[in-house]
């Protein structure tokens, strides 16, 4: 698990020109992200927190995650598994962010 | 249905055999459907991307992409191009696609006169080059591809054409991976489309190579004996099956290198194996060990499919055990899953407590 942080303000948002091919069957999203070629394969929890990067803050995307994980799951669980998630989706150019 | 043993019986209710069905439901690197689904999803993102600057291709990039040989190795050629930022993908691209006439799907019956059919699998068949046409610019491709994986083979591995007995052989060998395993037949063998026969002093038995995907190459002269080509058709398929998958999930942690990684060096070798060999291996010798184990459950089994359990039982089991500490294996969360889910389909297989606490031993 990445120690990497993300503030709370930090707005998220999808990054351009993406090629989407969702398997809603298989839960799974493969994206190709132009700006550092190739593709990937989002799982569920990742095609979640991608959808939720509409322009919302972090701290937003988080509080929406939460609703979604099992009942029960540790805070701190679910923001170091929103933070890893995010943090690659970030690396890897699918989403950008922009500080508030 | 996850590690059920199935009891099969005829329509008049005989027993007929039983086999694990651990290996081949429940997992997502079980099924083949989910797996193809997925390659199809991948693969229409690059005919997405290859079809703006080559429209007058897309209908043959559309009709041909995942499951053939030559196209995939070129899409997959353009990939890593675009990764690297190659200026030239395009151009080598085209030259591929011109003129060529791909095969058709194997999820097509349709005839194509280089080619006998084998089926074995409902929707799915199996190519068997059987005429090589030196103005064929497909074969001249495939022969390339050939060439680049196997080293200066002329003269000492050639293809050849497979003529009807031969076919026949391969379409018998089909048919007892099918009647031992269904499930097992139904998850490895759709993960390839083409058969090559060789020939030639120093030729291999049978070879895969991850340059020519969905294309397995069997020696001619083991077509003698139908459970002997069934083995290896199953282990080539296997191989084929670990080539889609490492396209869709990261078994190897990222920036692995072959040459830098750790090693196996197993007993009935006689040079170490690098880390993805070993992997590779623990794959194919998991699937064989069902297979023969399915056998065995059968009322007629051949002489021989005690023997081949026990070995690749064995050979399963000193490679998972051995994998299981190395660095790799830690690196990657999916690798770990992966082998944890062969671990556990072996385990279907042999249940030895003895041997599972030598598995687990050190395992996360």
């Amino acid at each position: 698990m990445t120690t990497t942080t993300i503030d709370p303000l930090t707005v998220l948002n999808k990054a351009p020109n993406l090629i989407l091919r969702p398997i809603p069957e298989w839960g799974c999203l493969f994206i190709y992200t132009p700006t550092q070629p190739d593709i990937h394969c989002l799982d569920a929890r990742s095609w979640l927190l991608f959808e939720l990067c509409d322009g919302r803050p972090f701290s937003e995307v988080l509080k929406e995650f939460s609703d979604a994980v099992p009942e029960g799951t540790a805070e701190h669980e679910v923001l170091a598994s929103a933070t890893d998630a995010l943090s690659t989706l970030l690396e890897k150019a699918v989403i950008r962010q922009e500080s508030a | 249905m996850v590690g059920e043993t199935v009891i099969r019986s005829s329509s008049s209710g005989e027993n007929t055999g039983q086999y694990s069905e651990s290996l081949t439901i429940g997992s997502p690197f079980a099924e083949s459907e989910p797996i193809h689904q997925k390659l199809a999803a991948f693969f229409s993102i690059l005919v997405e991307l290859v079809g703006r600057d080559l429209p007058e291709f897309k209908d043959v990039l559309a009709a041909s992409t995942a499951r053939e040989p030559v196209l995939r190795h070129s899409l997959e050629t353009y990939l890593n191009d675009l990764r690297r930022r190659r200026a030239d993908s395009i151009g080598r691209l085209r030259s591929v696609i011109a003129g060529t006439q791909f095969p058709p799907d194997p999820a097509s019956a349709e005839p194509d006169s280089r080619f006998g059919l084998v089926s074995a699998l409902p929707g799915h068949s199996m190519r068997v080059l059987a005429t090589m046409d030196p103005a064929d610019h497909w074969l001249e491709r495939l022969l390339g591809l050939f060439a680049d994986a196997f080293g200066g083979t002329e003269g000492y591995c050639d293809v050849v054409p497979a003529g009807p007995s031969d076919i026949a052989v391969l379409e018998d060998a089909l048919q007892i991976v099918v009647s031992a395993h269904p499930s097992l037949a139904a998850a490895t063998l759709a993960h390839n489309s083409v058969v090559v026969l060789v020939e030639g002093d120093h030729a291999f038995e049978s070879a895969s190579n991850a340059m020519i995907p969905h294309a397995i190459f069997v020696n001619r002269t083991v077509l003698a004996d139908p459970v002997r080509v069934a083995e290896i058709i199953l282990h080539e398929c296997v191989h084929q099956k670990l080539y889609d998958l490492y396209l869709l999930h990261p078994l190897l942690p990222p920036g692995y290198d072959p040459d830098s990684a750790s090693t196996v060096f197993p007993p009935w070798q006689r040079e170490r194996w690098s880390y993805d060999r070993a992997f590779a291996a623990a794959h194919v010798y998991v699937h064989i060990a069902a297979f023969y184990d399915a056998m065995l459950g059968k009322e007629t089994s051949p002489a021989i499919a005690r023997d081949r359990r026990t070995l690749a039982v064995t050979r399963a089991q000193y490679l998972i055990s051995t994998l299981t500490n190395s660095p790799e294996r830690i690196a990657s969360r999916k690798g770990q899953e992966f082998l944890n889910w062969l671990e556990h389909g072996l385990h279907a297989i042999e249940p030895d407590s003895a041997i599972r606490g030598t598995i687990l031993k050190g395992g996360a």
